[in-house]
């Protein structure tokens, strides 16, 4: 189930991002990134799993640039989403082997329900996001300033902690 | 770990390039990262508490023979929806069966049992415990810990039976064995003929040598038997055992385990002398305990090379009793002739078994005729050097690594060598 998930997201990352730069023209970059896409694949078969981080890094590198070149975000934001699933997937595949048969199928479930969850959450906010475009205020921006800080505060606090440093 | 903080900076990164540009989209991008982020952050492993023991199905075996290692985890903690353990073993053994490692879920008050076969090469090997990763269904946070279990496995080397090794020391102990003692008394060989004494069996009467002397008895001897002390010493130094990248040290383990199993077998104390990179005391003694302590000094035993220990001239003779038994076994290097000399003026009794260098590369190239010359004139070289050495007195046996041990320590040692079968009855 995993393997057949991994390939499905990989192909539908690649797809989505590709058709947003190839709806305005851009042919040569959707060209660009679907092949990453098929080496993303060839990566899975040939268990190099290391170009699941390059692919991750291209595809984000990808919205970010579609973004700024105003492409219809719904394409880059579910390109984006699919791209992380695979890179989930992708760790998660290689730690099957370490599964026995007995284990496989209730561990493969756990983690599903638990990217279903984060997908489900993931979607209605993009979905509302994309719905209610709103456009940036200064209170908005200050709130998120300081929202930034205080997560990076936390973040490097926990980094910190003696047991979380391995 | 690596997973958590690349996220964060993409999530960071994307944040603020929305700040700096004043664009919602980017912070719109941010938030499935963010909301993965979270969720890993979110759902972050409980305190590991796990108990675990491991069994071993045997913990000395013989080399290359399986041995299966059962683990048992029991969580007392909370749930741990990804525990990765694995068994920390000794890099020389190799698994057959099953897994070192495995990843499950437990719930709490869950326990786990699995099973995985090794083998490996002789050797003590220990495992120093397991190594627990746990992380929640995401794999974003984690919680490392090592849990001590430790365990050893004893890989002792082959004991080959010996039927018999003809040993006979000048001097023996107190305690009867199967050494001649060169002593007069209760024994099986003859040994010579003495006044009579009041209380000697009749069957003991030499008729003839009585029938020669009108007015007195006289009565058989026979030679005791005893036990004897022998000091075994193997050879360890690189410089006789390792050629190239194949050491014959294992073919000189193989031959101190199956000569001390022997002596102590005839109830013979027996003690062993690594000598090597440092030298490793076995101090003598009988009996299967011995034996026990002899073979785990084996299973440890390593090659090493130290400038003190080069040759053999360290050798700490007082160790060993004046008049006892040593067996040196060794490849034997041109230096160690003087030093085998050397004991052999101390008065000990000094055999030397010495698996043969030359067969044993020889096994591993290939024919060529060139080679062949070679191997003529090393052959003729350690030639001389056994005749010498055998012409100090000293018995030597050139074990051709081809041939088992057993069939050539029999054909050499199962009977007394001529030089010692006459030896002239001990001064009383």
């Amino acid at each position: 189930m995993t393997v057949v998930l991994l390939i499905l997201s990989i192909i539908s990352s690649a797809v989505l991002v590709c058709w947003g730069y190839a709806a305005v023209g851009w042919i040569w970059v959707a060209l660009g990134l679907a092949l990453v896409g098929i080496v993303w694949l060839v990566a899975v078969w040939r268990g190099w799993a290391w170009f699941a981080w390059v692919a991750m890094v291209l595809y984000s590198l990808a919205a970010v640039f579609g973004v700024l070149l105003d492409l219809p975000l719904v394409w880059l934001f579910t390109g984006l989403v699919s791209g992380l699933v695979a890179w989930d997937l992708t760790n998660f595949h290689r730690q099957l082997r370490f599964i026995e048969k007995e284990d496989l199928a209730q561990m493969e479930r756990a983690h599903m329900e638990r990217l279903g969850l984060f997908l489900g959450i993931a979607l209605l906010l993009g979905a509302g996001s994309i719905v209610l475009q709103a456009r940036l205020t200064f209170e908005w921006v200050a709130f998120l300033v300081l929202l930034c800080v205080w997560g990076l505060s936390r973040m490097v606090k926990w980094l910190r902690k003696p047991q979380n440093n391995n | 770990m690596r997973r958590t903080i690349f996220l964060g900076i993409l999530v960071y990164l994307l944040l603020l390039t929305g700040l700096v540009l004043v664009r919602s989209p980017f912070i719109a991008l941010a938030l499935p990262l963010a909301v993965y982020l979270f969720l890993g952050l979110a759902f972050h492993p409980p305190e590991v508490k796990l108990e675990i023991t491991r069994t071993l199905s045997q913990e000395r075996v013989a080399p290359e023979r399986p041995v299966t290692v059962t683990i048992t985890v029991r969580n007392l903690g909370g749930a741990l929806e990804h525990a990765f353990l694995e068994d920390q073993l000794s890099p020389a053994l190799t698994v057959h069966d099953g897994k070192p490692r495995r990843l499950v879920t437990l719930p709490q008050g869950g326990s786990l049992t699995w099973e995985y076969t090794v083998s490996g090469p002789r050797g003590y090997h220990t495992f120093r415990g397991v190594n627990v990763t746990i992380s929640e269904h995401l794999g974003l946070s984690q919680r490392v810990e090592h849990i001590p279990v430790t365990g050893q496995l004893f890989i002792l080397p082959p004991v080959v039976r010996l039927r018999r090794v003809y040993i006979r020391p000048r001097q023996t102990l107190v305690y009867s064995g199967t050494i001649p003692a060169r002593r007069g008394g209760p024994g099986v060989e003859f040994f010579g003929v003495r006044a009579y004494h009041p209380g000697d069996s009749r069957h003991r009467i030499n008729w003839h040598a009585s029938a020669r002397h009108m007015d007195e008895l006289y009565s058989n001897e026979f030679e005791q038997e005893r036990v004897a002390d022998v000091g075994v010493i193997l050879d360890a130094r690189i410089r006789t055992n390792v050629y190239k990248n194949r050491s014959i040290f294992e073919h000189s383990v193989m031959a101190s385990a199956a000569l001390m199993d022997a002596f102590l077998n005839e109830g013979n104390r027996v003690g062993l002398l690594l000598y090597g990179q440092y030298l490793q005391w076995t101090i003598p003694g009988y009996g299967k305990m011995q034996r026990e302590r002899l073979l785990q000094t084996l299973a440890r035993a390593t090659t090493g090379d130290s400038l003190v220990f080069s040759d053999l001239a360290y050798i700490p003779t007082q160790l060993f009793p004046t008049n006892s038994q040593l067996v040196l076994v060794s490849p034997l290097h041109p230096d160690d002739m003087d030093i085998l000399v050397r004991l052999r003026l101390r008065e000990y009794h000094v055999m030397v078994i010495s698996p043969d260098p030359i067969s044993f590369e020889m096994q591993a190239l290939p024919d060529d005729p060139a080679l062949d010359m070679a191997r003529r004139v090393l052959q003729m070289e350690r030639d001389l050097l056994l005749t010498q050495v055998q012409r100090a007195g000293i018995q030597v046996v050139n074990w051709d690594v081809t041939r088992p041990i057993d069939q050539v320590l029999y054909a050499a040692l199962g009977r007394p060598p001529v030089s010692l079968r006459f030896i002239p009855r001990r001064q009383m």
